[in-house]
């Protein structure tokens, strides 16, 4: 990417950067400064790269800054009717981001409604911004960046006119308690993981992809912590939460049916379901090694044939 | 609650959900504390007040009490403001982007409704009884019932209750609005309650518990319901009868659950893109605005963006049920997926209606005629038309929009509205499709609105019976050929294959109904493929083929669709109580459930679906669990519209018509029976316009003036029966809707006059002063509507005609006939004055005059009267403005009256009586038989001599005549004639010849001419009016005039209102002008031109001067200036020809 291109979307960037400044110390002015609006960022703003690269930088750096560092107070300014946003342009814009992101990072299911509606939503967005779809020269990427910059600073800087508003208007306290409320309870996905990992220690739960069970139970820990009352203890409820899902989720013992079919001699049918139940309890009990499990299986199905209990 | 297992509560809700059926939301005052919160807006108030928490009284009871003394309106003013303060949580925020059908709410404070406005969604308020919202339940439009009032109110009807008293009163009133909640839920829909503490709440238990309770099983779910609310004594009795279920989870907490497992979505249902409705026009997407689209909603499908976002693939199984919906039900107001994925069979017809439909597009210009598809009932037309309108709007290129037939009477000034945003989007053009079953006269009259507002819109409409031959009409044969029947199968084969095969191999005859009756011969699952032991194929298809061929075995004609439907065991016998799907509970089919399904299935044969109300309403009491199983069963189709009106009908006419005919023998009695029961069903209430729109659509279509021969015929001994269930409706059942009392006239009347050997004069008389006395009362009404107005004098002069036939036919007295014509005359020019545009008082003065004429009862000086008013009204008459259909009755009329006028003569001692009485009418006679008539295009030599000695005979006696209507009509249109030699609008870029005299002259008589001719004198010489005030150098009122034509919607110019007729001219030469552009204005936009020589601005466009935009202070020289209805517009040099100069 030549001068002529990257030196707009730098300055986007800074002035993006600066905004986020901006509002930052709005909200210090108004919750203090033990409350952050923004959560910390460890992703790294768009760099020079080639045009297409920087745009989906752009994008990864906006959706952590958006969605998951300031997602919660954000889009709890974006509720209020004092925001000045009757048309819904900052929920769109949040809705594309997010769309955005997923049409950069994840393969689309044809069958699936929402992800047809994910790819057309980005196909739409493509052509209001380039007339292309999807771009295909590095103008018209540097095009989209530009775009997905300036949005997220229009963005931001109603959430700063609004942020300004909110300390002059009389009969404040609740609004700004409830913009603190949701900086406050802003959790990143991240703050799991060590708990997840330590659950997951404490109840010898070795064959459990961490990661993915936390991303698939993430949002429904978020919901619930999300209805306790304020000033909760985030460690000991997330734990508790953690725990319970893992609970309902228990691991699998690692014999499958064709296993007891083929070692154990066992016909196709009933009893194949039936053993599998009893391999299942065997590693609740603690039995993890399958071919340990595989010889109690086998233990249990001579005792059951000689009659003994 | 994490990781449990979903609640039999949730189960059960989350299916309801699925369907898509009305949701009613009831918001109690404690809403906003129902996640764990404190209420902050009532904690507040408490504080500011000095209320005591520790008190047995609730903080409302409290407020109440304290808003009963003090400063009421200061109160509520804080009130007010600490509510806009209060913020909006992330639960409320969660309900409020779920699109409710309806709210209820005791709450008093405005924080949900600030949550709930949205830019896909207005609110509707409610607060008392009087107010009956249009929709409702229109997810758009949301009607929200306050059932306290509210706290930014400070009106004594919608302010909150202050004081116990008021609080008392105001608890009525919250009853009596809580009653309709039942309507508007239909049997169909749940309720679910959030916020809602019976020991708090000013709404109590108690009064819900008949509301519920009148409801179906599991219809309501209250949620947040800790065991405090659970033992309330009538909550808990409403749950142990199956009819509330509680949940502990909060609405919001469900309602996200739900949207996580694909139930429901949030926002618009009509919108998929987050962006909201789009339309991409020529590759670029605009945004509609918010007003555009909901104006359109409940009228029009609007195929925008949201529509064409592709189809998800599914398995084949999915594929399959996919397919057989679709051919259960093809067109769904936001769903058209169907089409997408190519379910729709394409008939040979549809190429050519695509093909004609897109060369008319592209002509890029107003669009004269509308295009008609007719052909019977199942060729097809529906689909093809569907179809069309889909693949047209998928290619982004003329917006389109889809009017299905249920919709009665679209109202075209919406439509108009998007049409005109759309082409300044830049579309080359509209497209409007009417799946409407009208006449052509109907699609002729809209495609006219929209010519005469400017729209390139092209109408595309459906009809039973089309005049053949004629370049606008496209036939859908009711015979596939044998092109479309080898195609069928391998239509069939994408789908069902194995089915396919069975038919080819069956060699069994597609014959005409084959189509409608595929959705009833395909099994409800795929069939399956199993191998058995010897490797045959066997599937569920193979049987029904089988049983195919038994039937057309034993059958001669036989008839797939009727084989088809009766396989349904609903309809074998009464004993058999399985309905398609849904078990009927009760032992048999009982004949509540027979009189549902005739209710719907009666209009279904005329091609009607029934509103839900309507129909409830009309079973009065005998709704039971087996009739709303009933209602959900496969012989019987819900449809919501838009709007949220539900609408019940059989899935094709023609199923309805088989099963009319084979339950009722065809009898037409037993048919209107059952319409009649519909009618008595019309009740006072939010649904009662649609309700009254559906009848009166259902009686003119099988009424003795149906569109439809075989309606009038069928129906023939019936129009009494329909009278007097129209007159119970009113006098019993205190409906008194104009609309309704018009229909009940026309009933009356024609049922005098059918079966005229076996009425007496006098019944014939009683029935004849019953129409008039129906009629009369309807003018009366406080709302009858002005448009109605005209029809109803009209009709009303008809009934008076009918009497003045039948006291003819029997020798009635001198007195009696005269007095009727003179009333008959008094209600045309009524009707006239009300609508320039009513042929139909025209043509009723036609045939009542012409009664009179032959009538020996009359004097001379009484049929001098006659023959003048005859005159005068067919001269003035403008067929140009009239309804297309009316035209011809027109015409016809005109050459009635024309020769029953040919041999009268005015004698001289007539004329002297008429004279001394005070009439003009001899003037005007004596005028008007100094020449034939007016003619249609440019008169001979000697009619034109003979015009000049009518107008000057007028000119010698003008100071007699100029303050009479007649006369003065009649002048103008000679002075017309004479000067110009053509009628008035006889062609366009006309240069009059007028000298300045002339054009003073003009100015005067038409001045004159409209003063005698008020409210609202006709179009055309309003026109006049302005361009001869134009030439008068009175710019200003020109301009005035012209700008008020512009703006008047109800301005009727058949089509016409865009023509520029005539250019600015001094003695027979058009003028030049010369100025400058005021503002820059971009090619195809209108811009202003000062007029150097007028010293006023006219608009321009810089397309007409082939310019691609006009610069602010740009100089434009020697310009014309034309004239249309719309006013004075500049053109360039070249717009003249010289063949158009008359002189």
């Amino acid at each position: 990417m030549n001068d002529i291109a990257w030196q707009p979307i730098s300055a986007a960037v800074e002035r993006l950067k600066q905004r986020v400044n901006e509002v930052e110390s709005s909200a210090e002015a108004l919750f203090g400064k033990d409350c952050l609006f923004f959560q910390p960022l460890s992703l790294r703003p768009p760099h020079r790269g080639c045009a297409e690269l920087v745009f989906l930088r752009a994008i990864f750096w906006l959706q952590g800054l958006l969605h998951e560092c300031a997602g919660s107070p954000i889009r709890s300014c974006l509720r209020q009717t004092q925001f000045s946003d009757s048309e819904g342009h900052g929920l769109l814009y949040l809705d594309e981001l997010q769309a955005l992101r997923t049409h950069a990072s994840h393969n689309l299911d044809p069958s699936s409604g929402s992800d047809k509606k994910t790819e057309f939503t980005c196909l739409q967005w493509y052509r209001r911004v380039s007339i292309s779809t999807p771009p295909m020269c590095d103008d018209a990427w540097n095009q989209c960046a530009l775009a997905l910059i300036a949005g997220a600073d229009g963005l931001l800087q109603k959430c700063c006119e609004f942020l300004c508003r909110l300390k002059s208007m009389s009969d404040n306290n609740f609004l700004i308690e409830e913009i603190r409320r949701a900086a406050e309870g802003q959790i990143t996905p991240y703050a799991f993981d060590s708990i997840v990992s330590s659950v997951a220690a404490d109840l010898g739960r070795s064959g459990t992809n961490l990661d993915k069970f936390r991303a698939s139970h993430q949002k429904a820990w978020i919901e619930s912590l999300g209805m306790l009352r304020e000033g909760y203890d985030f460690q000991h409820e997330a734990r508790r939460l953690v725990e319970e899902s893992f609970l309902a989720n228990p691991e699998k013992s690692p014999v499958s049916g064709f296993e007891i079919i083929t070692q154990l001699r066992v016909p196709q049918g009933e009893r194949v379901g039936k053993l599998l139940k009893v391999a299942q309890q065997f590693f609740d009990s603690g039995i993890r090694d399958k071919t340990q499990i595989l010889e109690r299986l086998r233990e249990h199905l001579n005792s059951s044939v000689s009659g003994a209990p | 609650m994490i990781g449990q297992n979903k609640s039999t509560f949730e189960e059960s809700l989350l299916k309801q959900l699925a369907r898509r059926r009305p949701t009613i939301l009831l918001l109690g005052q404690s809403y906003l504390n129902a996640t764990g919160r404190e209420d902050g807006f009532l904690k507040s108030i408490a504080a500011h007040f000095k209320f005591d928490p520790t008190k047995s009284d609730p903080l409302l009871d409290q407020l109440n009490e304290f808003l009963g003394h003090g400063d009421l309106s200061g109160n509520l003013r804080y009130l007010h403001h600490r509510s806009e303060t209060t913020p909006i949580s992330q639960d409320l925020d969660t309900i409020s982007n779920f699109a409710w059908s309806s709210v209820f709410t005791s709450t008093i404070d405005e924080v949900w409704v600030r949550a709930f406005k949205k830019p896909w969604r207005s609110l509707n308020t409610v607060f008392t009884e009087d107010a009956w919202p249009l929709e409702a339940r229109d997810h758009n439009h949301l009607c929200s019932t306050f059932l306290f009032g509210c706290v930014d109110k400070e009106d004594q009807d919608s302010r909150i209750p202050a004081g116990s008293f008021k609080l008392d009163e105001r608890a009525q009133i919250a009853v009596s609005l809580l009653r309709r909640l039942p309507e508007v839920t239909t049997p169909m829909g749940v309720v679910l309650i959030e916020g809602y503490d019976p020991k708090i709440d000013w709404l109590k238990a108690k009064e819900l518990y008949p509301v519920f309770n009148s409801l179906a099983d599991s219809q309501v779910y209250l949620f947040s319901a800790s065991q405090e609310i659970r033992v309330n004594k009538y909550l808990a009795k409403l749950h142990e009868d199956g009819k509330l279920r509680f949940s502990d989870l909060s609405l919001a907490s469900f309602l996200r659950r739900a949207v996580d497992e694909g139930v429901i979505s949030f926002g618009d249902p009509a919108v998929k893109l987050s962006v909201g409705r789009q339309i991409t026009i020529n590759s670029t997407p605009y945004v509609i605005p918010k007003d555009l689209w909901q104006n359109l909603s409940g009228i029009v499908s609007l195929l925008d963006d949201n529509v064409l976002v592709p189809p998800t693939s599914a398995s084949s199984d999915q594929e399959y049920a996919a397919y057989r919906n679709f051919l259960a039900d093809p067109v769904k107001p936001n769903d058209w997926s169907g089409f997408a994925k190519d379910y729709a069979f394409q008939r040979d017809f549809q190429a050519q209606l695509r093909s004609e439909c897109e060369r008319r597009l592209k002509q890029n210009r107003i669009q004269a005629n509308p295009l008609v598809l007719h052909g019977e009932s199942g060729t097809g037309k529906t689909v093809a038309l569907a179809n069309m309108a889909f693949k047209i709007a998928s290619e982004c290129t003329y917006p389109t929009l889809f009017i299905d037939r249920s919709v009665s009477n679209p109202d075209w000034r919406p439509i108009d509205r998007f049409f005109n945003w759309a082409e300044d989007c830049g579309a080359p053009g509209c497209l409007l499709v009417w799946d409407g079953m009208r006449t052509d006269e109907s699609y002729s009259n809209l495609q006219r609105r929209l010519a005469d507002r400017g729209r390139k819109a092209l109408l595309v409409g459906s009809s039973y019976l089309s005049a053949a031959g004629s370049g606008d009409h496209i036939e859908a044969p009711r015979e596939l050929n044998l092109n479309e029947k080898a195609r069928f199968k391998d239509y069939l084969a994408r789908f069902v294959p194995e089915f396919a095969e069975g038919l080819g191999a069956s060699m069994l005859p597609i014959d005409p109904e084959f189509l409608v009756a595929l959705y009833r011969i395909l099994p409800a699952a795929r069939p399956k493929l199993v191998k058995g032991i010897t490797g045959e194929l066997d599937y569920a298809g193979k049987k029904i083929i089988e049983k195919i061929k038994e039937a057309e075995a034993q059958k001669t004609g036989f008839n797939s669709l009727e084989f088809a439907f009766q396989q349904i065991p609903f309809l074998q016998d009464s004993s058999n109580e399985v309905a398609e799907e849904v078990s009927l509970d009760e032992g048999r089919v009982s004949n509540e459930v027979r009189e549902l399904v005739a209710l719907v299935m009666v209009p279904g044969k005329y091609g009607f679906r029934v509103p839900i109300e309507l129909l409830l309403s009309a079973l009065g009491r005998n709704i039971n669990s087996a009739t709303i199983a009933a209602l959900q069963t496969g012989i019987l189709t819900w449809t919501e519209q838009n709007n949220g009106d539900i609408l019940v009908g059989p899935r094709h006419s023609l199923e309805a018509k088989m099963y009319v005919d084979s339950f009722y023998g065809g009898a037409a009695e037993a048919e209107a029976a059952f319409i009649c029961k519909l009618m008595m069903g019309l009740k006072k209430g939010p649904s009662a316009r649609a309700n009254t729109d559906f009848i009166v659509d259902l009686l003119r279509y099988v009424g003795p003036n149906s569109p439809v021969e075989r309606n009038k015929s069928h129906f023939k001994h019936c129009i009494l029966t329909f009278a007097d269930a129209l007159k119970r409706l009113r006098m019993e059942k205190s409906v008194a809707s104009a609309r309704l009392m018009l229909q009940e006239a026309v009933f009356f009347r024609e049922g005098a006059k059918s079966q005229l050997s076996e009425r007496s004069i006098d019944e014939r008389m009683r029935l004849f002063e019953h129409a008039r006395d129906v009629l009369l009362a309807a003018k009366e009404l406080k709302d009858c509507p002005e448009g109605l107005k005209s029809s109803i004098s009209a009709d009303l002069a008809a009934c008076y005609g009918s009497m003045i036939q039948s006291a003819e036919d029997t020798g009635g007295g001198k007195i009696e006939i005269t007095g009727l014509y003179d009333h008959a005359r008094d209600a045309l020019r009524e009707a006239m004055r009300r609508s320039w545009a009513n042929a139909h008082a025209v043509v009723t003065l036609g045939w009542i005059s012409r009664a009179m004429l032959d009538s020996t009862s009359i004097s001379d000086s009484e049929r001098s009267e006659i023959q003048a008013e005859l005159l005068f009204r067919f001269d003035e008459a403008d067929p140009s403005t009239f309804e297309a259909g009316q035209i011809e009755h027109f015409l016809k009329e005109k050459l009635r009256v024309m020769s029953a006028l040919k041999n009268q003569t005015l004698a001289e001692d007539a004329f002297e009586a008429l004279k001394r009485a005070g009439s003009k009418a001899g003037y005007f006679l004596r005028a008007r038989s100094l020449f034939e008539g007016f003619p249609d295009s440019s008169p001979t030599a000697d009619e034109l001599g003979n015009m000049r000695r009518a107008e000057a005979y007028l000119d010698e006696v003008w100071k007699e005549v100029v303050s009479d209507e007649r006369c003065l009509g009649l002048y103008l249109n000679l002075w017309w004639f004479v000067r110009v030699g053509q009628p008035r609008f006889a062609a366009e870029r006309k240069i009059l010849p007028f000298t300045e005299s002339e054009w003073i002259k003009l100015a005067d008589v038409t001045e004159a001419f409209a003063s005698l001719q008020q409210p609202e004198p006709p179009a055309w010489l309003r026109f006049l009016k302005a361009l001869a005030a134009f030439h008068c150098g009175d710019i200003g009122k020109s301009i005035r005039e012209f700008r008020e034509m512009s703006s008047d919607i109800h301005l009727q110019a058949g089509g016409n209102r865009l023509k520029k007729y005539f250019v600015a001219s001094f003695g027979g030469t058009a003028r030049t002008y010369d100025g400058s552009v005021r503002s820059r204005v971009e090619e195809d936009r209108f811009g202003e031109v000062w007029v150097n020589q007028l010293h006023h601005a006219i608009p321009i466009v810089p397309r007409d001067f082939d310019k691609r935009e006009l610069r602010q202070g740009e100089s434009v020289a020697d310009f014309h200036i034309a004239f249309s209805f719309t006013g004075p517009i500049a053109q360039p040099p070249r717009f003249l020809r010289p063949k158009t100069s008359i002189k």
